[in-house]
């Protein structure tokens, strides 16, 4: 199976069938597993689908936004902390 | 385990020590406010959620007890307000459904998605396309998207913050992956 999962995190196939499986409630060795582990040995469909949710996941976890500019002190002030802060 | 330091910090705070207790949002602020405007995508909004989170803390940092992370009790209290928020707008309607049948996918070709170089990562267009498809999703499995796979809470702890089992946590997540992830395919594929 290439999930490209071996390279970047050391996973090797059986693990992530393993995870898959457990995600299931299946045994690895129970025969819906095995045939995961055949039908993803051979299939690019699969592999590009993986690959599509990880890079989904990645770009909402670099999507960052700042505090905006005077957030911070309007912040003490609703709270009633201000000249509270460690000079 | 909580830090020894965040606890004394913490302990301060719980009796009256105004310098800690500003200490602490100070500390907090940014994962408050963030996390807000993940769920709201408005700053406004995010801003306002941020303020009301620490009144909340300020009012019941007594209750705190330690046995779990001061970030997961935190999360907790944010997620009650960006949902009370969520549900008093008047546009339900807005939220996309999420059942079964949208993801009994039968696409003959899963194309691979190529990889896009630095600058055309977050471009403003695909910005626009994550704040639209997020906005679709319900506001339930919104929260469990961003807490277990943003923030990086385990399932486990996910599950703790929202009062959820360990399955619904990760059935909600499949979900709202799948949905998301179907909503930006048509900015990769073009």
């Amino acid at each position: 199976m290439n999930l490209n999962l071996t390279s970047k995190n050391n996973l090797t196939c059986k693990e992530v069938i393993n995870q898959v499986c457990e995600h299931l409630g299946e045994l690895p060795d129970s025969p819906l597993c095995i045939a995961i582990q055949e039908h993803l040995e051979k299939c690019e469909n699969c592999s590009n689908f993986y690959d599509q949710l990880e890079k989904t996941v990645k770009l909402f976890r670099e999507y960052k936004t700042d505090l905006p500019d005077g957030a911070h002190e309007r912040l003490l002030k609703f709270l009633g902390l201000q000249d509270k802060e460690e000079k | 385990m909580i830090e020894q330091k965040e606890l004394e910090l913490i302990e301060r705070a719980k009796a009256g020590d105004k310098k800690a207790l500003a200490e602490l949002v100070t500390k907090y602020e940014k994962t408050i406010f963030s996390f807000a405007f993940k769920i709201c995508r408005n700053r406004d909004k995010a801003e306002n959620t941020m303020q009301e989170t620490f009144m909340s803390v300020l009012k019941s940092l007594h209750q705190f007890d330690g046995k779990s992370k001061f970030s997961t009790w935190l999360y907790r209290i944010v997620v009650n307000h960006c949902l009370m928020m969520a549900r008093s707008e008047v546009h339900k309607d807005k939220f996309h459904s999420i059942d079964e049948e949208e993801f009994d996918f039968e696409e003959p070709e899963v194309k691979h998605w190529s990889d896009l170089p630095e600058d055309k990562l977050l471009n403003d267009e695909l910005k626009r396309l994550m704040d639209e498809a997020i906005e679709k999703l319900p506001p339930d499995y919104r929260i469990v998207f961003m807490l277990r796979d943003v923030e990086g809470l385990s399932t486990q702890e996910t599950a703790e913050t929202l009062g959820l089992s360990v399955p619904a946590v990760k059935s909600r997540l499949h979900r709202a992956r799948l949905f998301l992830r179907n909503e930006l395919k048509p900015y990769f594929e073009k």
